[in-house]
């Protein structure tokens, strides 16, 4: 690729690089080889250093505390490669050396010293070893949070708009705070909630597997246990998990063994300790009798048991307290078809010293609940296993839970995280909570796990020493695809790729790449990538002067969004040359966005449409509405704003900040500017030697854009109702007078735009800052783009099968 | 659905559906054991940041004898508090090298850690636990909610800006951890929803015969029998087995999981908070002491407006939860981001600059004074919100006699990125430990100093200072 332009894109620091934008590089490739960068540090660089720079840069006291004399190789420098680049941005900007220190001229470089050393430090990246980089297991930002959840279980992803807002990126923070976690667990509760409805219940049991206590003893319940015969005082007993609040039927088969009195047995249901029905138990032993209680009861857990009320067989003794029935409570609410348990009426038997008890002969008791509410669809399909006579509720819970947790956690769970999610499950069974509600309880518990909520490595962990560079298991791929393009979980091709260990092949990528991209969910790109790079992300809370621009309404303001979406859109998906972002002759809008290009007469509905443009001073994002407006200040256009932005955003070369107690330029200058219109007041201000290596790079291509207000409407005076003056000159006299010629010298530097996006792109995929061996991965995919045509495919297709996003180096 | 919401009691106990804290304001004290005499209330910590600094020729009183009689214009809102008010000139922040070039991002970052980020990894968030973080690690121990983080607009930024800094330093000013930068809440319903809906402890029900709902919650209804919920013990089991997948991981995978698992636990902390306030209420309940044993008033009455807010009303309902949230004891340490630097203008002002662009005021007067009406606005809010803390009546005084509220900013003069004369204002008695009603015209301490005065004066153990402070700063008290 021909190098035009110097390319140096400072991360850091005040770095005076602008200049000339074209600055002729002597030949590059001669200072590329390693050992031919390594050597020319002591030939040309530390020659360079000792005329120039080490009298300030060194010694006991170093000027700014930078002491250069501290580098003794290329690979030194590489270390702390930032140093490097401000230095080298400096000594491009003539900053560095100053013509003056300690009251001496000082010795200039030549022309040659000076590229010679900034060709160096450009070229310095070659020193970095193959490296991937630090990849660390991230969670889930927001979007992707809410888009996974609407995958995995097919609820609205609005679900989560109380998770705080997040987004992918370079400087990505992925840790989860206190408030991320509580809101993680409450919107696993919110959607389990409203989808797990338990069956209907029905249960029964022997009275022999019950537990009881038998003449004051209690014995436990057998598994094979049958009937259990009571004698006197005594009762059988379990605990009942009610599922939902309603009304449960009790079906009681029993018979009376003995009973000589003339009252009938009678058997009371308690739940807890309120009586909620009584039976009267009559049938003989050979034929025992099915008795039924119904009672309202409220969802929850209680202890079921059953106990004759009338053990006694009165025979005008009064029966020794202790052997009577525990007093019950008066029901405070009883069930339906029941009836309060009334106290004994005192009849006359015969006397005895011992009292007669009655005896029943208890067979089962079985319970069944109101009838189920309908199971939600996702239910069904959650529910993959139902317990039976051939499935335990363990089994069952751990084929549901092997089944979810491979799709959450986007890889096949560990053994370790499936024991955790059964023990989860054993701790509400155990608690007697119905099967449906155990398994929720797991389900919650997959929602809250590190497996789910962060891309983690294929076997759940990284294995590996300290340094070692590992491939990314095919999972892992799967997911680093699809959360890429997507935002999203893997869909069933992706993943079905990974469990055939297919996915890791370039060809399968590539191919997987250009189908995420044809799918409409990659306008995820867009939002996570394409609207920051364009700093449209936050145009919902541009602050603008209300009362002068009445216009900028939120319509406006999601026309202005959508129009750059979808030209991002249509180059990706069409695959057309990146070029187009810059130039071209088309645009979308709706009846809204239509007034500000002046086109309200044949652009009607508020659907956004495609329109071919012919004013060739439109199209492109230098000129889209929205552009301009988050580069104009609240009240009036900012052409240092936008020239930054062009600079920085389109040509890869961030201008430094300016130094704080520079006076700004104000509309309103009362003193130095008065008849000045702003572009005089700009220029005056960029005579001061300390503004010039900047400005003047920056504020030509901002007045080129004056055409254009705040809002993006063309006008052809200014605010002061001077004519607006775009023409002006780009370094390397490269004159214009429109907008439209702007755009196509612009447009030539498509080296530069290239590669500066094939960073971004790439800072993003990594969700990192670049470093030495990233760019110089990143140089290459520029270069192989440019050769295709500039194809922005192929930007996404080269960095998917990088070796940085197919890699990581472990650190310990 | 009605255009506002008022929480009151009466809402407040049919709200949502679920168990609710509110009332039990009424029936409980506070959660440490009741010395004789009464109830002794606990200190809370506020704080409440405007950034760029503030015209300080407007900010500053004139002349320090005549103070309180005279004030000057940006403080004059103060003045129906004034004796609440201490006003301390000459408190400096942490110088700035190397990030000279990103003041904004720093003046937020530092205001509450008064440290510099790690410069070495300055695209990442590393920097230092915060103030208000040291102490809702010691107060938060007691309440459902360790600490309480509230602003106007929302605080996830990605990237990187000036200086190489990670964006998320221009946006927040509260750290968990080193690297760990904690989300302003800016909703009020969610803020609401989050106070009084202890959903988190997903009760496990008592079953049984239908009884009515208010004998099942006087019951002490929402544990099981032993007192745990399924959720506590279904955490606690998801935490041990990521403890497990932490051994096995690298140092930088380590890093991100301890964070994940320190939020697992305090969301089992609160969990825990909750049950236990809830024996407590059914406790007091049952020996039969209630609102008569402790004087206090009723909850803070807050309309949480819907739809569009203007930027003062949503100030105000922000302090308003978070005096709500101090008065029912679910918190006992807050911060209020009222405004931040980026792309802030009042559009009920008249004029549209932004803040930002103002504060670079270059010394005119026009600039200026433009300025001290912003401070001035800033300062209305938050005299009204120290006016509402005062009208809360609870044991020893006031709500905000038993409060530590500091209003300030990271920057002394916007037009410089001054760090110096930061303009400092703390409301309230700290519980008898602030001495109020006062102007010190020169402190002799920095920031971190101030920030370890305010955390000592609370209770909180402090075995180094805050920040680059070096000791407690003497003219609190």
């Amino acid at each position: 690729m021909m190098i035009a332009t110097l390319y140096l894109r400072p991360r850091r620091g005040r770095i005076a690089i602008l200049g000339a934008l074209a600055f002729a590089l002597g030949s590059p490739l001669l200072a590329v080889e390693p050992s031919q960068l390594a050597q020319a540090f002591d030939t040309q660089i530390k020659p360079f250093l000792g005329t120039y720079c080490l009298d300030c840069h060194g010694g006991k006291k170093p000027k700014g505390d930078l002491d250069l004399s501290t580098f003794t190789s290329g690979t030194s420098a590489l270390a702390k490669i930032d140093i490097w680049k401000d230095a080298a941005g400096r000594v491009h900007a003539q900053d560095m050396p100053p013509a003056k220190a300690k009251d001496k001229e000082l010795k200039q470089p030549s022309e040659a010293e000076r590229t010679q050393f900034i060709t160096w430090v450009r070229n310095l990246k070659h020193l970095a070893p193959k490296d991937p980089g630090r990849g660390t297991i991230r969670r889930l930002s927001q979007v992707e949070y809410a888009n996974t959840l609407r995958d995995l279980l097919g609820v609205d992803p609005k679900v989560a708009d109380q998770v705080p807002q997040d987004a992918v990126g370079e400087g990505f923070s992925s840790s989860i705070s206190p408030l991320l976690m509580e809101k993680y667990l409450l919107v696993a509760d919110e959607i389990l909630d409203q989808t797990i409805v338990p069956d209907r219940l029905t249960m029964s049991w022997n009275a022999g597997q019950l537990d009881a206590i038998i003449a004051g003893k209690p014995e436990g319940g057998q598994p094979a246990g049958t009937q259990r015969r009571i004698t006197g005082a005594g009762e059988v007993s379990t605990m009942l998990s009610t599922p939902v609040d309603g009304t449960y039927t009790f079906k009681i088969r029993a018979a009376t063994e003995k009973n000589t009195g003339k009252e009938p047995t009678r058997l009371a249901l308690r739940i807890d300790s309120q009586v909620v029905g009584e039976i009267k138990v009559t049938a003989p032993p050979k034929t025992p009798g099915t008795y039924t209680v119904t009672a309202k009861l409220t969802a929850g857990k209680a202890k079921l048991s059953l106990l004759m009320t009338n053990p006694v067989i009165q025979v005008g003794v009064t029966p020794e307290p202790k052997r009577a029935p525990a007093p019950v409570a008066p029901p405070t609410n009883p069930g339906e078809n029941t009836e309060p348990a009334k106290p004994e009426p005192a009849k006359p038997e015969p006397p005895s010293n011992e009292p007669d008890l009655r005896s029943v002969i208890l067979e089962s008791i079985e319970v069944v609940g109101p009838p189920a509410a309908r199971q939600s669809e996702l239910q069904r399909k959650l529910f993959i296993a139902t317990p039976g006579k051939d499935l335990s509720k363990r089994d069952a819970a751990k084929k549901i839970a092997e089944s979810f947790a491979r799709r959450a956690y986007r890889r096949p769970p560990t053994t370790d995280e499936l024991d955790t999610l059964l023990k989860v499950f054993d701790l509400a069974d155990q608690q007697d909570e119905v099967f449906a509600f155990s398994v929720k309880l797991m389900l919650k518990a997959v929602l809250v796990s590190p497996g789910f909520l962060y891309l983690t490595p294929d076997d759940g962990s990284i294995s590996g020493k300290d340094g070692a560079v590992v491939a990314l298991g095919d999972h892992q791929l799967a997911s680093k695809l699809s959360y890429l393009f997507w935002s999203t979980m893997p869909d069933d091709q992706l993943s079905a790729l990974a469990d055939a260990g297919k996915l890791r092949d370039p060809a399968v990528i590539t191919e997987q790449v250009r189908r995420l991209i044809k799918d409409p969910r990659s306008r995820a790109l867009f939002n996570g990538f394409g609207a920051p790079w364009l700093e449209l992300h936050h145009i919902d809370e541009l602050a603008v002067d209300e009362k002068k621009f009445p216009l900028l309404t939120k319509d406006l303001r999601a026309a202005m969004f959508e129009e750059a979406a979808m030209l991002f859109d249509t180059i990706l998906r069409d695959d057309r040359s990146m070029v187009e972002f810059i130039d071209n002759d088309y645009t979308f809008m709706n009846s809204t966005l239509a007034r500000i290009y002046g086109l309200e007469d044949s652009v009607k509905g508020s659907q956004m449409t495609r329109v071919t443009l012919s004013d060739r001073n439109r199209g492109g994002v230098l000129t889209m509405p929205g552009v301009l407006a988050v580069t104009s200040l609240p009240n009036r256009t900012s052409p240092v704003k936008r020239g930054a932005w062009v600079l920085d955003r389109v040509l890869g070369q961030k201008p430094p900040t300016p130094p704080a107690n520079v006076p700004a330029l104000e509309q309103q200058d009362a003193n130095a500017g008065i008849g000045l219109n702003l572009r005089q007041r700009t220029e005056r201000h960029r005579a001061d030697p300390a503004c010039t290596s900047c400005h003047q790079a920056i504020d030509p291509i901002g007045f080129g854009l004056e055409n254009f207000d705040v809002l993006g409407r063309w006008r052809d005076r200014d605010d002061t109702g001077s004519p607006v003056d775009a023409a002006g000159e780009l370094p390397g006299k490269q004159r214009f007078s429109t907008p439209a010629d702007l755009k196509r010298l612009i447009s030539a530097k498509k080296d530069d735009f290239c590669r500066s996006l094939v960073q971004r792109i790439l800072a993003y995929t990594l969700c990192r800052s670049l470093t030495g061996y990233d760019e110089v991965i990143a140089d290459e995919i520029a270069e192989a783009v440019a050769k295709d045509g500039y194809k922005f495919q192929t930007v996404w297709v080269k960095i998917a099968t990088s070796y940085p996003f197919l890699n990581r180096r472990i650190s310990r | 659905m009605p255009k506002n919401w008022l929480i009151d009691r009466r809402t407040a106990l049919k709200g949502l559906g679920v168990a609710l804290a509110l009332p039990l304001l009424e029936t409980m004290g506070w959660a440490e054991t009741p010395k004789a005499g009464g109830y002794k209330a606990p200190v809370r910590l506020g704080w409440m940041f405007m950034p760029c600094g503030v015209s300080q020729g407007h900010f500053w009183p004139k002349d320090g004898k005549t103070w309180p009689t005279t004030l000057s214009p940006t403080l004059e809102p103060l003045r129906p508090v004034i004796d609440q008010i201490l006003l301390l000139d000459g408190v400096d922040n942490v110088e700035r090298s190397p990030f000279d070039g990103a003041a904004h991002a720093i003046e937020l970052s530092t205001w509450l850690t008064a440290t510099k980020p790690n410069a070495d990894k300055r695209d990442q968030v590393n920097i230092a636990p915060s103030a208000d973080q040291i102490a809702a690690s010691h107060l938060g121990l007691y309440t459902v909610l360790p600490s309480l983080e509230l602003g106007t607009r929302k605080n996830e930024r990605t990237g990187t800006g000036q200086e190489g800094l990670n964006n998320r330093y221009y946006t927040t000013g509260n750290y968990r951890t080193a690297t760990q930068p904690l989300p302003v809440e800016v909703s009020p319903g969610e803020v609401y929803k989050r106070l009084f809906a202890s959903r988190q402890s997903t009760p496990q029900k008592k079953g049984g015969p239908a009884v009515d709902a208010k004998q099942f919650a006087a019951s002490g209804g929402g544990t099981g029998d032993d007192g745990t919920s399924l959720d506590r013990s279904m955490l606690d089991l998801v935490r041990e087995s990521a403890g497990n997948l932490r051994k096995r991981v690298s140092a930088d995978d380590q890093h991100q999981l301890d964070d994940y698992l320190d939020s697992v636990r305090s969301l089992e902390k609160r969990v825990v908070a909750i049950e236990r306030q809830q024996a407590e209420a059914a406790k007091m309940q049952a020996a039969g002491k209630g609102a008569a044993s402790v004087q206090r008033s009723p909850p803070l009455e807050v309309k949480i407006p819907t739809g569009e807010m203007k930027w003062s009303e949503h100030v105000k309902v922000m302090g308003d939860l978070l005096i709500l949230a101090f008065q029912a004891d679910i918190t006992r340490v807050g911060t209020l981001i009222a405004s931040m630097n980026h792309g802030i203008n009042y559009p009920e002002l008249p004029f549209s600059e932004s803040h930002h662009d103002l504060s670079h005021h270059e010394g005119k007067a026009e600039k200026l004074d433009k300025i001290a009406v912003i401070d001035r606005f800033n300062i209305e809010q938050f005299s009204y919100l120290v006016s509402r803390m005062r009208s809360l009546k609870e044991a020893g005084g006031t709500l905000l006699d038993n409060t530590i509220f500091t209003w300030g900013s990271g920057l002394g003069d916007g037009h410089n990125h001054a760090w110096k004369r930061l303009p400092t204002i703390i409301a309230g008695g700290g519980g008898g430990t602030i001495r109020s009603g006062r102007y010190v015209p020169k402190v002799t301490g920095n920031q971190g100093d101030l920030l370890t005065g305010i955390l000592a004066r609370a209770g909180v153990p402090m075995p180094k200072p805050v920040g680059f402070g070096t000791k407690m700063l003497a003219e609190l008290s």
